[in-house]
């Protein structure tokens, strides 16, 4: 599992749980490299 | 490695690389990382929750693998007035791999995400912290300060109203990146 596990609210909510799924953090940064077409930085608050 | 790249604007574009990450070190699981993680909770300092990982990309300057260099205080935030303080603690990264968006070269070696620490200053316990970072490759989802400066001066300016609080401040908040969410580091 990919986040602070020894957090159990952390993989509960938002992109703490999409994160999650993904059993290791290489196979979550192989799908966030693919990510082509989403608009990085619109959203600086 | 730099190099420079004339483009068609005139403009002179730098481009780089990085060290890069594979993925053994990327997959080494350290109870003690994720542990340093979940105690950088700081309620009420970032309690914005993107609700996807798509959602996280658009509200950072840049996604990338780093490792956690050191830690060391940063220039705190006064108030106005002077012995009004509230310090930061600085998670250096030395930067792997460009996921998503882009690294300025300035950043290429290093750079600094400026945490919320509180109203005392952070070197008492700096060497424990320091010493219970993770060792291995961390994910950050980043929003630069000068992107979060911008937006503000930005805002500021269609209202019609004056840049509050000084340059100084501006100035500061530049040299630093943030995590976008407490969800925004991951092990």
């Amino acid at each position: 599992m990919v986040g602070p596990a020894g957090d159990p609210e952390w993989a509960s909510v938002g992109m703490a749980r999409e994160a999650s799924a993904y059993p290791t953090l290489s196979e979550l940064v192989a799908y966030l490299r693919i990510l082509d077409s989403v608009p990085v930085g619109t959203n600086i608050g | 490695m730099a190099a420079g790249v004339a483009t068609t604007s005139g403009v002179v574009a730098t481009r780089y690389f990085l060290p890069g990450v594979d993925d053994a070190a990327l997959d080494t699981y350290r109870q003690s990382d994720v542990e340093f993680i979940a105690q950088l909770g700081m309620p009420g300092a970032m309690d914005v929750v993107p609700s996807t990982l798509k959602e996280a990309i658009t509200m950072s300057s840049v996604v990338l693998v780093g490792e956690i260099a050191d830690v060391r205080p940063t220039e705190p935030v006064t108030g106005e007035v002077r012995s009004d303080k509230v310090y930061g603690l600085g998670m250096v990264v030395r930067p792997l791999e460009v996921i998503q968006g882009s690294l300025p070269l300035r950043f290429r070696d290093e750079l600094t995400i400026d945490l919320l620490h509180g109203e005392t200053h952070p070197a008492s316990g700096l060497d424990e912290v320091r010493e219970r970072r993770p060792k291995g490759p961390v994910v950050f989802f980043l929003r630069s300060g000068e992107d979060a400066v911008n937006r503000f001066i930005d805002s500021w300016k269609k209202e019609g109203k004056p840049v509050p609080g000084g340059t100084a401040r501006l100035d500061r908040d530049r040299q630093y990146y943030g995590l976008v969410s407490y969800h925004g580091i991951l092990v």
